[in-house]
């Protein structure tokens, strides 16, 4: 005891004799509020100190008269203040924002805790509301890549564009992230976010970011934060609202036939004959206009002028112009949104009402009204209370028929289909039957009218999907003893989706059912399909709770400091559907009962059983977990972090021993800038950061045991049930890891000008389920899917930030440039064949050591024969035209030419910002280099089957010395499959895929203080989905829309809106 | 509620692990793969039909026309396009190993069990013997230790290596399970998608008769004769007007014993396979199946549409017709000749015009045998029987020889050419190293 009292005595007498003290408060210019963790330095010395919570710095011992202290802060400029000693008061400072328009976030959140930038390890991505929203639109996410770092929305794989965060960590597992909102994964549909609500999203990229969300963290996390009320706030208001008119869709994009060349053909075929078989065919098959006239015309119905009168005009026809004269609109999405938010010292509130009205270019409408409150109540300091209210609503009508949703035969139609006749009446198009039949059938009562009429089918063939949602959640946030904290949030949700499809009695579905099974029987007529509409509805019902429990414990011990968190929560998810068909529906909701286990015989041939369209299914997914994280940081210099993570799941049969497998990671970083030693004036900020750790992924539909799956319908024969196997015995199956080491830098210039972080990270996928070709002889498929192969990938991000004219008109770029490149690093399979790394629809997985996981191979050209146009290949070295051998397995993995990866390997954005005065200007550009893609051609053999032509059919090589230009083989009948699979797999047809695309463009107008009540009002234009400025290939192919079918570049958008807060 | 409880909740309310006897019937019970897509490419390739050069040239893929014309190779469509035929008839064998191995493995016993394990059991050896007729040579005492035969998968375990059996060896295993399925099954089955006892017994039949054990063969039809609840259909009462005159009860006719369905083949599409003169020629006027057999084009062709299914899937499906001629040809084989016109003359009464067929009286050995044999001919029109009826024929020197026309082009199928077994798809010999049949 004495000699505490004699070290305090010593102490006292030190400061007694001291040297001065300094204290000041620091404060963002922006709104006064206070600044913590600013980095305080005296200059010319190695001291340093960092502001509190309350914005309050402290420095004693100063031995000078006169110092200059330099305030950092990230976000904030720099500002130098030289201040004699000893003070008179206590020293304000006000830093002011280094980048206005771009506000930083300078905190990430996880979704289980929120902190400083500057306090992690990880690598973590931000994207501030002000930026997310010079994009425009109803939905959140699909603005992201074109501002996030190492995102990207990838179009090279078959179903809807994929997001992913730093390429791939998975072969064939689920791609997602995981979306968080706020504390939990959202379980409903993303479209029901308003990106009015969002405040920020964090992106967490690296293993010691995501990892705390364990075994669903793999393919990266996306946290998205919404907006909360403040305490001590007056009311304030906000208005924005905004008028979007998109383009029509270019159709000339697609790669269409032309109507004379398609006639031409057809003109040809028939006379061989080749349509003869259908059109003496009892089952009437469908026959196109041009062939029924040729058969008028041979069967003298029609006089040869006739038909060659009627042809030629056919041949002036483009059914594009058609579609887009009549079918395609502009697009109008108009979006307003009004929040409202305050706070006094115990309560906070914010609220908020969107409405949202898209209507699409087939005149397809959504509408959408989200409802937002959220509370906050503080009865005593260290209680907090708060309840979130979310409540979405919205509908979806269809439109008329596109281009995509018409068909005649094998969803295709004829180039010179007609929709409409010169007046604009619609039409009928032949459909499913040969027109001989359906005429025959136009004077005969008991059969309803069989036309189909693409123009006005719409309005009687309509879908309707309703959708409810309500999240609501509660928390209680505790302040126990020792700098503990009590966390509890429990989240519900619940989702309703009603969908309804009906065909209403006059629409051709119905029509086509009903005049299927019509039987005649002495002329009078027996509906087995019953007169009337069809409706069909599906609902699903989704449920989803979450409930965690989380100590937090944040102490700092002079120049030590901990932050740590550890809980558990529990996860159930619940969804059920339900799927019904009504026939003879009619306005009074009255239905018909129909025998769905006869067959029944059917019109014009044949007989069939009525489609029933009913199944169930329920499914839920239940989850446990336990993490913990910690974090340590000594002297604001270095920090080490850890955390772990297990996670139970009720994943089928999967063994128990996986169902606990752990997550952790490992983290350190060092504040180089804020040591003694470091003397760089230029640069004074510097941050090194490594983390290391494990994260998962799962796919429910994994399933380690023999599984039978029940079918909807009951056998035929006894009534009984019918099951099929849907898994397999797999004792092996475990859950795919990914291990990812990251290893950063950050910096920051002198006033801020220049600052950014660069990123090398290396990334090893372990057990990833991958297909196994196998001998089927086994009996249960030509592959498996089997944890096989282990993938790596690393890559480097690089995110700046540079203010590049920084006076009264300014200039600033962020630019986000990403590196990623991934390759199998072992695959256990022995053998495979060549033919299943030619896919011409999606690039298959590589599954060879060393390849890019999805890769584009190609068998090799040998260019077009001179003497007769046909495709050659090689075969054993020697050019070859034995296209079963080729195709077959005659060509050897290494017999194939590889291109490289499916996927982009160098890609980003730029995002430059100009502003002068009150008007900001924005360009946002984005890239995507290094990867590849297979160009669609023609396929002959299609062409006389499904009638899926190709544009590419007018360079076809016709005489010798055409192959010197063109590389479309010759149309030689008879068609040969196998000739068409070489040429459309060879590497003639693959092209870089590298470009450039002008996202969007936004010129803004601020009318700053105009009033009191008013405190900011902003006009803004946007143009949006500009456009490619620049592609690698010369065909000026859109490399994201170059899928087989017809998918369409993203139309052209311009919008007006306004921003205000009073 | 503890955790484990928590998370023992079904993640899919449809899955379920089979372990009874009621999820082992839903499997069995699957018609989708237990009764359908057995073999075509045998009919593809035989001589009841041809098909128009039009058709021919706008066959969609390259192995369908291949097969059409007896090529040596590459005969099966691209893998991954469905109608892989090798994989069909092994999934199914895997269903019935599933349900054989899970019947013993969950210690299920009892009447039904065992009626459920005969119904696989009879069903798989069904699948190896119809495989055999497609990718082996026609059975041959003096080779058949040494002609490659199926392979013989009779356990689920997936891991497991294939190699091919000897054709004797596949017919051994086949003889073994029927017999084996019949001491558990029932007599009938209730639906013709499952077999009772008569199934199996006309299976024995079947394959005794393809390797020319005659007496077993008549033996074993017999008795599945006298058991079958099957009827013949009097074609008498049948209206030929209509799309499939044959009439359908429960799915099927009543003349079938087990339902079996042909893999939908396009070349043998209603539309498509036309019939060869040479077999329309072989009916009389009189012969009402001239009429319910074939639909007139119009155009001096003629369409198969003498289903038994009352829809245009083909049944390969063993028959209460298919027994009484394979009652007959033994018979008269093994010069039993009265007993061969009984059974030829009961089917034809039902397949004349009324009043209008005089019965057979056979006389020697030699001419009956040629009736009989034609008379099966006749009757088994497009049922998957013919191209192993061409096998064993021309392997007691028949001389069938097989030809047809193509673009101008002529194609032959010499007796006993290595091509009557025909080529395993590329595929599954490139991932199984199983071997393919000499060339």
């Amino acid at each position: 005891m004495k000699i505490i009292l004699l070290i305090i005595a010593c102490l006292s007498t030190v400061s007694l004799f001291a040297q001065e003290l300094i204290i000041g408060k620091v404060v963002s210019d922006f709104d006064k509020s206070p600044l913590e963790n600013v980095t305080v330095h005296v200059e010319g010395t190695s001291l340093n100190s960092k502001t509190n919570k309350d914005g309050v710095f402290k420095f004693q011992n100063i031995e000078a008269s006169i110092v200059t202290l330099e305030f950092r802060h990230l976000g904030y400029k720099s500002l130098k203040i030289t201040i004699d000693l000893p003070q008179n008061e206590s020293l304000n400072v006000s830093l002011s924002v280094a980048a206005e328009s771009l506000a930083e976030v300078d905190v990430v959140s996880t979704g289980y805790q929120t902190v400083s930038k500057e306090r992690v390890t990880g690598s973590f991505t931000t994207v501030s509301n002000e930026l997310l929203n010079q994009q425009v639109g109803s939905d959140l996410l699909s603005r992201l890549p074109s501002v996030a770092n190492s995102m990207i929305m990838d179009n090279a794989h078959v179903g809807a564009p994929q997001l992913m965060i730093r390429g791939l960590s998975t072969i064939r597992g689920p791609k997602a992230p995981l979306i968080i909102v706020d504390n939990f994964p959202y379980d409903g549909e993303l479209m029901n976010i308003n990106p009015n609500i969002v405040e920020n999203i964090t992106i967490l990229k690296d293993a010691s970011a995501s990892s705390i969300w364990g075994a669903r963290a793999g393919n990266g996390v996306i946290v998205i934060t919404t907006k909360k009320g403040e305490l001590n706030r007056p009311v304030s208001l906000e208005f924005t609202s905004n008028l979007q008119i998109g383009t029509k869709p270019n159709l000339n994009y697609i790669e269409q036939m032309s109507a004379a060349d398609y006639i031409d053909l057809e003109k040809e075929m028939f006379a061989q004959g080749f349509y003869d078989n259908d059109l003496n065919s009892i089952n009437y098959p469908v026959i196109s206009p041009v062939i029924d006239l040729l058969e008028k015309g041979r069967s003298n119905l029609l006089t040869d002028q006739e038909v060659s009168d009627k042809i030629e005009g056919l041949k002036n026809l483009d059914v594009r112009d058609q579609f887009d004269r009549y079918v395609y609109r502009p697009s109008v999405n108009q979006q307003y949104f009004l929040g409202a938010n305050g706070g006094g010292s115990k309560f906070s509130w914010i609220s908020s009402l969107g409405l949202d009205r898209d209507k699409a270019n087939l005149g397809e409408i959504y509408q959408r009204v989200n409802f937002r409150i959220q509370n906050t109540y503080q009865p005593f300091d260290g209680l907090n209370l708060s309840t979130a209210v979310y409540f979405t609503q919205s509908k979806k009508n269809s439109g008329r028929l596109g281009y995509h949703d018409v068909s005649m035969k094998s969803n295709t139609f004829v180039p010179y289909m007609q929709l409409a006749d010169q007046n604009g009446d619609p039409l009928w198009i032949i459909k499913d039957y040969s027109p001989r039949y359906i005429e025959s059938l136009e004077s005969n009562d008991a059969f309803l009218d069989w036309k189909y009429y693409p123009l006005t089918d719409w309005q009687h063939d309509t879908e309707e999907k309703k959708l409810s949602n309500i999240l609501a959640s509660f928390s209680v946030d505790y302040r126990l003893l020792f700098g503990l904290n009590l966390k509890l949030n429990y989240q519900y949700e619940k989702q309703w989706d009603v969908n309804s499809n009906l065909s209403d009695e006059n629409s051709y579905f119905a029509r086509d059912n009903i005049n299927r099974f019509v039987q005649i029987d002495d002329g009078v007529p027996e509906y087995i399909v019953p007169k009337g509409g069809v409706l069909n509805t599906f609902n699903r019902f989704l449920d989803s709770h979450n409930i965690r429990g989380q100590l937090n414990f944040d102490k700092a011990y002079g120049k030590h400091s901990i932050v740590a968190i550890a809980g558990v929560e529990m996860r159930s998810n619940t969804s059920n559907g339900q799927q019904m068909r009504y026939y003879g529906y009619t306005n009074n909701l009255t239905t018909a009962v129909v025998d769905y286990q006869t067959r029944h015989p059917a019109n014009p041939s044949g007989s069939a059983y009525i489609s029933a369209g009913q199944s169930l299914s329920e499914n839920s997914t239940r989850f446990l977990s336990q993490f913990a994280n910690a974090a340590y940081d000594y002297d604001n210099r270095l920090m080490v972090s850890a955390s772990i993570r297990r996670d139970g799941s009720n994943l089928f049969g999967l063994k128990t021993n996986d169902q606990w497998n752990p997550f952790w990671s490992l983290g350190t970083a060092w504040k180089l800038s804020n040591e003694s030693f470091y003397q760089v004036h230029f640069l004074p900020y510097l941050n090194l950061r490594s983390t290391y750790g494990f994260s998962g992924n799962i796919d429910p539909a994994m399933v380690a045991v023999n599984t039978i799956s029940y079918l909807g319908q009951k056998s035929f024969y006894n009534g009984e049930p019918m099951a099929y196997f849907s898994n397999y015995y797999n004792p092996e199956l475990k859950w795919e890891t990914s291990k990812m080491l990251n290893i950063g830098i950050d910096f920051q210039f002198n006033n801020s000008r220049f600052s950014g972080s660069i990123e090398y990270y290396h990334k090893e996928g372990k057990n990833l389920f991958g297909v196994v070709p196998m001998d089927y002889t086994n009996g249960i498929s030509t592959a498996a899917l089997r944890n096989v192969a282990n993938m790596e990938s690393h890559g480097w991000d690089i995110e700046l930030k540079t203010v590049n004219v920084d006076r009264e008109f300014k200039w600033q770029t962020i630019l986000n440039f990403s590196l990623n490149s991934d390759e199998i690093i072992a695959y256990n399979i022995e053998r495979s064949l060549a033919q299943q790394y030619v896919d011409i629809n999606t690039p298959p997985v590589s599954g060879i050591k060393g390849h890019p996981v999805y890769a584009i191979y190609a068998y090799k050209w040998a260019g077009l024969d001179p003497l007769t146009g046909e495709a050659q290949g090689y075969l054993d070295g020697e050019v070859s035209k034995d296209y079963n051998n080729i195709v077959g397995v005659g060509t050897k993995i290494e017999d194939l030419e590889l291109f490289g990866s499916a996927i982009p390997t160098k890609f980003g954005s730029m995002i430059n910002s100009f502003s002068y005065k009150n008007i900001t200007f924005n360009v946002g550009l984005s890239f995507k280099f290094g990867y590849w893609f297979r160009r669609n051609s023609i396929n002959y053999t299609n062409l006389l089957t499904t009638w899926r032509g190709h544009s590419d059919y007018q360079d076809r090589w016709q005489h010798s010395g055409d192959e010197v230009f063109t590389n479309v083989p010759v149309n030689q009948y008879t068609t040969n499959s196998n000739r068409d699979m070489f040429y459309n797999g060879s590497s003639v047809l693959v092209e870089k895929a590298d470009h450039i695309r002008l996202q969007y463009l936004r010129l803004a107008y601020d009318f700053k203080n105009e009033t009191k009540h008013i405190k900011n009002f902003q006009l803004f234009l946007n143009a949006q989905n500009i456009g490619l400025i620049w592609a690698a290939n010369k065909r000026s192919r859109d490399p994201d829309f170059s899928r087989s079918g017809h998918n369409l570049p993203v139309p052209k958008s311009f919008t007006v809106g306004v921003r205000s807060k009073f | 509620m503890s955790c484990e409880k928590f998370l023992d909740e079904r993640s899919d309310k449809k899955l379920s692990i089979p372990v009874t006897l009621e999820e082992f019937k839903a499997l069995i019970n699957n018609s989708n793969y237990i009764n359908s897509d057995f073999i075509a490419a045998g009919e593809v390739s035989s001589d009841d039909y041809y098909l128009s050069d039009q058709v021919y040239n706008a066959l969609q893929f390259e192995g369908e026309k291949r097969l059409y014309t007896w090529q040596s190779d590459n005969v099966t469509r691209p893998f991954g396009m469905m109608g892989d035929e090798w994989y069909n008839c092994y999934q199914a064998i895997y269903f019935c190993n599933s349900i054989i191995h899970g019947i013993e493995e969950n210690g299920l016993s009892g009447p039904d069990a065992d009626n459920l394990k005969g119904q696989a059991l009879t069903l798989r050896a069904a699948r190896f013997l119809d495989g055999l007729q497609v990718w082996s040579k026609a059975y041959n005492s003096q080779t058949a230790d040494s002609d490659l035969g199926m392979v013989l998968r009779v356990d689920p375990d997936i891991n497991q290596m294939s190699t091919r059996s000897s054709v004797q060896e596949t017919y051994d295993l086949i003889i073994r399970d029927l017999s084996e399925a019949v001491g558990l099954l029932y007599e009938n089955s209730p639906v013709q998608s499952l077999p009772g006892k008569d199934a199996a017994y006309g299976l024995l039949a079947r394959a005794h008769l393809y390797m020319g054990d005659y007496e077993n063969a008549l033996q074993y039809t017999n008795k599945a004769l006298s058991l079958t609840k099957a009827k013949v259909i009097d074609f008498n009462e049948l209206d030929p007007s209509l799309t499939y005159p044959i009439p359908v009860e429960n799915v099927v006719s009543r003349e079938i014993v087990l339902t079996t369905t042909m893999y939908a083949a396009t070349q043998l599409r209603v539309a498509y396979a036309l019939i060869t003169p040479e077999l329309y020629s072989l009916y009389e006027d009189a012969d009402l199946r001239k009429v319910i057999y074939f639909g007139d084009n119009g155009d001096g062709t003629y369409r198969f549409r003498g289903m038994h299914s009352g829809n245009s899937s083909k049944p390969s499906a063993l028959t209460i017709s298919e027994l009484l001629l394979i009652r007959a040809e033994c018979s008269v084989r093994l010069g039993m000749l009265e007993d061969g016109a009984e059974a030829i003359n009961s089917l034809m009464e039902n397949r004349w015009k009324a009043g209008e067929f005089v019965p057979y009286q056979f006389l020697d050995t030699e001419s009956a045998l040629e009736v009989v044999l034609q008379e099966r001919r006749r009757e088994l029109v497009m049922r998957g029987l013919r191209w192993v009826d061409i096998k064993r024929l021309n392997r007691d020197g028949h001389n069938i020889v097989l030809r047809r026309r193509v673009n101008g082009e002529s194609y032959e199928l010499l007796p006993n050419d290595l091509r009557y077994a025909i080529a395993i798809p590329e595929t599954v010999i490139e991932l199984s190293n199983i071997e393919q049949n000499p060339r």
